[in-house]
């Protein structure tokens, strides 16, 4: 067959690719087959019109002069941005060529050969797409990373992370200034291997004791005061931390953290110090007066109604001086939060009856009658005896004290459904009103007893501070010249509250 | 009294109070022993086999409720009754001799030495 003879727009009606032809005013003279399909155009409908009726308005127009002056010249153009509208309005991208098809160097007709890339685009821009939350996605990572980073380094303690087997994982900053590593030294080493521990007494805390342990193998928080030791400085007292890590109920690993508690400690020694100087050195030498003097109490014919006076003077003002240092360190204790509470199964009477047994020589020297009215019904439960006994023996020895000698002094021991109730009544002077919402403060002496009568204005202080410990409560109700009756509510149930000492090195 | 002197062992290492304490218990007919620390003490104590031992907490090298707990480890120093005379009142120090054994736990600025006295009587009655 002559390809000469071929009828070319055959060819057009059966390629796959969609294809118009205009004439130069411009009008479309010709789609193919290709083209109906891709636009739902029929050959009769476009025929004659002008192909801007194919315009979407979406294509950037410097397309479309780039386009002109190609044609114009009689080159041909191809471009991938052509954005057309189908018969039923859609938008669709073509990866167009556009030839001009001359006879004597004049273009007569232009074809477009269209090739719809609108899936192509899509996946494109999909891609883009993507890419770009792939790119959030790794930003939000570091930034996620270096919020970690800057976190576990802005910590003011020193953590380690582990491995199972308490392989250095991570650590931070303050680990390296705590320990005097290098991360890069410490990091795959065994906590174990790369510091020891020890007790207050310089003894090293085995293996098997220390508190990453107890996170490893019983997936429990373990914590204590430790001793690093370290070669050549002083040991550094460690508040440390040991939390397991969790994954699907499985030990992981474990956090550590490390407080370096020196300042504390020191604190805590100073207090120990205090209180075995207040308790100890303080009250020897007043023991030592005391004793004395109650030797030459033992025969004083010797001596004058002057001299008598004297040595009775020592004496009390000796008392006063252990009094005042007793109170001191009940005071101080409760401050501190280390007043030792004895919890034990007591009756409330009994207690009692051992703090009257106490006050027995002031009560009958001063003949005042006491009076105990206890309910029956109470029986031995398990509270702070000792609490309970300071609570007594500081409002008995008071009402007594501020009460007249041949006065009456009484004890009601009484219960609710959930309390012990305890009042303390007197006859005494009473508490001016003014003063009875001051009175529970530490050192504070109501006007009317300040100079008459000697004391510390810590005992009340003291006994609102227990009673708070226990979750009671204290009242006042008083007229002056009339007497005072304090009432105290302490509830059964006791929520036995950790001393600080519990936290404190159990060593 | 009754019967022969009973001996007592004071283990304190303050001398005043140390003297204050053997005179009172001399004049009040008992036969004293007295020691300044609780190693000396102990030894005293395993020696002499005091009727009652007088025992202060805060001594120079090993503290008396240490020296307690070994005391107590022998045959003869498991039953002798001890009374705590000393200066600290700590709770926990009570407690701690109470759960060592001991008769009671006296703190030294609040008792008369006649109140020492008459509890060793009726310790020892």
């Amino acid at each position: 067959m002559n390809i000469a003879a071929f009828d070319y727009l055959r060819v057009l009606e059966t390629i796959p690719e969609a294809v118009v032809i205009t004439d130069t005013n411009p009008h479309i003279v010709y789609i193919n087959p290709a083209f109906e399909k891709l636009t739902g155009y029929k050959l009769s409908e476009l025929k004659g019109k002008n192909p801007r009726i194919l315009k979407s308005g979406k294509t950037p127009l410097r397309v479309y002069q780039k386009l002109y002056r190609a044609l114009t010249q009689g080159k041909s153009f191809t471009t991938r941005e052509v954005i057309n509208k189908r018969k039923d309005g859609s938008l669709y991208q073509i990866d167009a060529s556009y030839v001009p098809i001359c006879q004597t160097d004049k273009p007569v007709f232009y074809m477009q050969i269209q090739h719809d890339i609108t899936e192509h685009k899509k996946a494109e821009t999909e891609l883009v797409k993507r890419a770009a939350q792939l790119e959030a996605v790794n930003r939000s990572l570091q930034e996620e990373y270096v919020k970690e980073k800057a976190l576990l380094e802005s910590i003011g303690d020193g953590v380690i992370a582990m491995d199972k087997e308490g392989k250095i994982i991570a650590l931070n900053k303050k680990t390296e200034a705590i320990f005097g590593w290098k991360m890069q030294d410490a990091l795959g080493k065994s906590l174990f291997t790369q510091f020891k521990l020890a007790d207050e007494q310089g003894k090293i805390i085995p293996k098997d004791l220390r508190p990453i342990r107890l996170a490893l193998t019983t997936a429990q928080v373990g914590h204590g005061i430790y001793f690093l030791v370290k070669k050549g400085t002083r040991k550094i007292p460690l508040f440390i931390t040991s939390a397991p890590v969790v994954l699907d109920g499985r030990v992981v690993g474990a956090v550590n953290i490390y407080r370096d508690v020196s300042q504390q400690v020191a604190t805590d020694r100073a207090k120990d110090e205090f209180l075995y100087f207040a308790s100890h050195t303080l009250r020897t030498p007043l023991s030592a007066v005391a004793w004395s003097i109650e030797r030459l109490n033992e025969d004083n014919t010797g001596y004058s109604s002057e001299q008598r006076k004297f040595l009775d003077r020592i004496y009390d003002q000796t008392q006063r001086m252990i009094q005042l240092t007793n109170d001191l360190l009940d005071a101080t204790r409760m401050e501190f939060g280390i007043l030792s509470y004895k919890y034990e199964e007591v009756n409330p009477a009994k207690i009692a009856s051992n703090v009257i047994a106490d006050l027995k020589n002031r009560i009958n020297d001063k003949k005042i009658k006491f009076k105990l009215i206890a309910d029956k019904n109470i029986s031995a439960y398990q509270t702070y005896s000792n609490a309970v006994y300071m609570i007594l023996h500081n409002l008995l020895s008071n009402a007594v004290k501020f009460t007249p000698a041949g006065g009456t002094v009484s004890l009601k021991i009484s219960k609710t459904e959930k309390e012990l109730i305890l009042q303390v009544s007197d006859s005494g002077v009473g508490i001016p009103k003014l003063a009875q919402g001051r009175i529970f403060q530490k050192m504070y002496r109501a006007q009317n007893v300040k100079d008459k009568f000697e004391g510390s204005g810590l005992g009340l202080y003291i006994t609102s501070g227990i009673i708070n410990h226990m979750g009671g409560k204290i009242t006042v109700k008083s007229r002056r010249g009339q007497g005072t009756t304090f009432t105290v509510m302490l509830p059964f149930e006791l929520e036995v509250i950790q001393s600080k000492e519990k936290d404190r090195m159990q060593l | 009294m009754s019967g022969q002197t009973k001996k007592v062992l004071l283990i304190e290492d303050e001398i005043v109070l140390l003297e204050l304490l053997s005179d009172k218990f001399k004049d009040s007919g008992f036969a004293v022993t007295t020691a300044q620390t609780a190693e000396a003490g102990i030894k005293l104590a395993l020696q002499n086999h005091p009727d009652l031992i007088l025992l202060d907490v805060i001594l120079p090298k090993m503290d008396g409720l240490t020296m307690l707990k070994k005391l107590r480890k022998d045959e003869w120093g498991k039953g002798v009754p001890v009374i705590i005379l000393s200066n600290l009142n700590d709770q926990r120090k009570v407690s701690e001799a109470m759960k060592i054994g001991v008769y009671d736990f006296l703190v030294k600025s609040n008792v008369k030495l006649a109140d020492v006295v008459e509890e060793v009587r009726e310790v020892l009655s």
